[in-house]
């Protein structure tokens, strides 16, 4: 039984189907409980994947506004268990629910073992890949070929979110089950963006037993800081304003108190331009706009202390402690900034901004020192 | 009424003709109504109520300027946005301004810093029917290295043929990227630090020499459709294919962009003849392929016939383009194993070839770039 949320809307009506596949444990790579695959790629066990999917699914489950397309339903397949027949079976279930209305929103999420053939297909692998030693990859899907052939599915919006690494074999694969193994029959547009936690080549990385930074960043940019525009009453989250602060977020993470660019990859997917879809509403009070501010000349930083303060919120913070270039997350608002430097620095002052305006996606300003 | 006019503050020689979107917020956070653009070397009036606003530009790089102005009645208040990231010189700007000096998809605010690699080496190699390579010398020696940025820059006449320019940044590790057929394409080698100890050092940008086909190539490149989609607008991509004839490599993003936009009516015939016309070119074969598949109803025969004979032809020019191909034949192969039950030989032969190529790809690359010593070895490190 994978439906872990069913709201029990009217079948007809326009909604979000969610279904995340999350793939913890492998018993036969490196340290599984089974025999081990007759090529494991130097794969091993995971701890992040259920994490990561249980917050995203609280996430929907508890904060997804959207009057036009509400949850329906949360279908999601998680170790133990997420072998491929299960993982074909949610799929089946969530690929009916949302051809139901050509309006609905689906959404994919994985979060597992990835990895990127000689001939360009990638592998997501399932619980049970190398189960049978003739047949390892009876345990794996062709997420590519999935793709391709939903372009004719009656769902016109479709969010992938690939949460694996991406790391490259040197074999060819071919054969792997696609979950959809009809090819389309016809091409609509559809808006179809394919959002992946890394680069091509790289892995997809996270803190231990914690959900991934890519899904960290997936929930931070839904809840507040992957807005597009106000539309008079609040702020809308599409699938194309998604997507490019997404790639901002991700370069904003902490990993053991350094910062990482990890370079989220937006390409790959289908978006007609012609429309986009609207994912979510923030209110404006929740909106917070990804910022950077630093000194010019850089040299000037290690000797400042920069502040942000807001008059009309009476909201003020200060970079004191913080990575430099400093990076917070502001409300939307007007921002008089200023810096103060330490006794004995080289520079005499920072000059101050008055109300500038913090402004989605992103908002940047340097502070001249002399 | 109140006017802002909004100009950009550098000054632009060799890409003023790029255009960006613009995005006016009120003092209530509402968007100005209105598709407005600015023309880098143009400043553009917009009429406004009097009041406080926010002018955002996006810049392809990802990049994205803001400047707050306040405009009094029956006035006109100027805006100067100024981009963070300034090029060295006015003939490189296209480089820093369209491309972006980094191969991340968000613009990343950079220190300055030496360049810890040593130069690269290249190689001039060209591209012919049925996938055959050839060495073909050397280009002139790289011009206006830029300490902490750039190996340095080139340009090159490649016009009619499929040039390939091979840079190897250690004795073991090596690229080939495209080169746009142009009258002169220009390219820059900017030194772009990898998060990969060992990585790929160099982030080779290249502009085939229309200003506003290139910008509309890097927000595509990058996912912004939102910003595509604005330019695109106002976008005549159908003048580009018309003027295929002179620009061939720009009307192949013209219809890149008109396939993503699924714009089929202004598609119109074109794509038959840029595929006919330019028999050296991939990306025309490519794109009356998708056209095809995209018709109602889908024309498979046609589709698979021009992904076999782009794969003939060599690889695609962009990116977007080898995704493209890519797709096309995994779509044929399958389709033609659950129509038949048997294997189709002639795609499966393009298929091996080209996800060999798409395997060892660099897909943060605008034009096609892909990894290896040896251009008929493709291998991704």
């Amino acid at each position: 039984m994978s439906l872990v949320v069913d709201r029990r809307l009217p079948t007809a009506d326009p909604q979000t189907h969610l279904l995340l596949i999350a793939v913890n444990d492998y018993p036969h790579l490196n340290g599984g409980s089974g025999t081990p695959a007759p090529q494991t790629y130097g794969q091993g066990q995971l701890t992040t994947p259920v994490p990561s999917a249980v917050k995203i699914a609280n996430w929907f489950d508890t904060r997804l506004n959207n009057a036009t397309t509400p949850l329906g339903t949360i279908e999601m397949v998680a170790s133990p268990g997420a072998t491929l027949p299960s993982i074909a079976g949610a799929f089946s279930a969530w690929f009916n629910r949302c051809a139901n209305n050509p309006q609905n929103v689906a959404c994919f999420y994985f979060c597992g073992h990835g990895l990127e053939s000689k001939n360009n297909v990638t592998a997501l692998l399932a619980e049970d890949y190398g189960a049978n030693p003739l047949d390892p990859w009876a345990g794996a899907f062709d997420f590519r070929a999935m793709f391709l052939n939903l372009a004719d599915w009656s769902c016109n919006s479709q969010i992938f979110l690939l949460d694996a690494c991406r790391t490259t074999i040197p074999d060819s694969l071919n054969g792997l089950s696609a979950l959809k193994s009809a090819t389309p029959t016809s091409f609509p547009p559809r808006d179809a963006p394919v959002f992946k936690a890394t680069s091509f080549g790289n892995a997809a990385l996270g803190p231990a037993n914690a959900p991934s930074y890519f899904s960290e960043a997936l929930v931070d940019c839904l809840e507040m800081l992957g807005v597009s525009h106000f539309d008079g009453s609040a702020w809308v989250v599409d699938t194309a304003s998604l997507g490019r602060a997404l790639v901002q977020r991700m370069y904003r993470t902490i990993d053991g108190g350094l910062r990482r660019f990890l370079p989220c990859d937006i390409g790959g997917g289908v978006q007609s331009l012609s429309s986009f879809t609207h994912v979510h509403s923030v209110a404006p009070v929740d909106v917070r706009v990804m910022s950077e501010f630093y000194c010019d000349p850089t040299a000037a930083e290690d000797d400042a202390t920069l502040v942000a303060y807001e008059p009309s919120l009476a909201y003020q913070i200060d970079s004191a402690g913080e990575l430099r270039p400093w990076r917070p997350n502001l409300p939307l608002g007007d921002y008089d900034l200023s810096g103060r430097l330490v006794a004995g620095s080289a520079f005499s002052s920072i000059a101050a901004l008055r109300a500038a305006r913090a402004a989605p996606p992103i908002f940047m300003r340097k502070l001249r020192a002399v | 009424m109140s006017t802002l006019r909004i100009r950009f503050a550098p000054y632009v020689s060799d890409s003023g003709k790029a255009v960006v979107p613009l995005r006016i917020i009120d003092r209530n956070w509402r968007n100005i109504a209105g598709n407005w653009e600015l023309t880098l070397d143009n400043p553009v009036d917009v009429p406004v109520e009097p009041g406080n606003f926010t002018v955002q530009a996006f810049m392809p790089t990802g990049e994205v300027i803001s400047q707050e102005v306040a405009v009094v009645a029956n006035e006109t208040a100027d805006v100067s946005l100024e981009p963070e990231i300034a090029s060295p010189r006015e003939d490189l700007a296209w480089g820093y301004l369209l491309k972006g000096t980094s191969r991340a998809a968000a613009a990343k605010h950079r220190h300055t810093w030496s360049i810890e690699a040593r130069d690269p080496v290249l190689e001039l190699w060209e591209l012919s029917y049925d996938q055959r390579w050839d060495k073909i010398g050397l280009p002139a020696p790289l011009q206006h290295r830029v300490d902490g940025a750039s190996f340095g820059s080139g340009s090159m006449r490649t016009s009619g043929k499929l040039v390939w320019l091979r840079i190897a940044w250690t004795a073991e590790r090596a690229k080939f990227v495209a080169l746009p057929p142009a009258e002169t394409v220009r390219f820059n080698l900017f030194y772009d630090p990898p998060e990969i100890e060992g990585g790929d050092p160099v982030n080779v940008v290249v502009d085939a020499g229309n200003p506003r086909a290139e910008s509309i190539l890097g927000y595509l490149r990058r996912g912004d459709f939102a910003s595509a989609r604005q330019v695109g607008a106002n976008f005549t991509a159908e003048n580009l294919l018309r003027e295929k004839l002179r620009d061939p490599a720009s009307a192949a993003i013209g219809g890149y962009f008109l396939l993503q936009a699924a714009d089929f009516v202004r598609l119109h015939n074109w794509t038959e003849r840029l595929s006919e016309w330019f028999e050296y070119i991939p990306d025309g074969a490519v794109i009356l392929a998708w056209h095809a598949l995209w018709s109602s109803p889908p024309d498979f025969d046609l589709a698979r016939g021009q992904l076999i004979e782009a794969t003939h032809r060599g690889l695609p020019v962009y990116t977007i383009g080898l995704r493209l191909l890519s797709d096309g034949l995994s779509l044929c192969a399958a389709r033609a194993l659950k129509l038949t039950g048997k294997e189709d030989s002639d795609i499966a032969r393009a298929l091996e070839i080209v996800g060999t190529y798409a395997a060892a790809a660099d897909w943060a690359s605008a034009a096609t770039s892909f990894y290896g010593m040896q251009p008929d070895k493709p291998w991704h490190y």
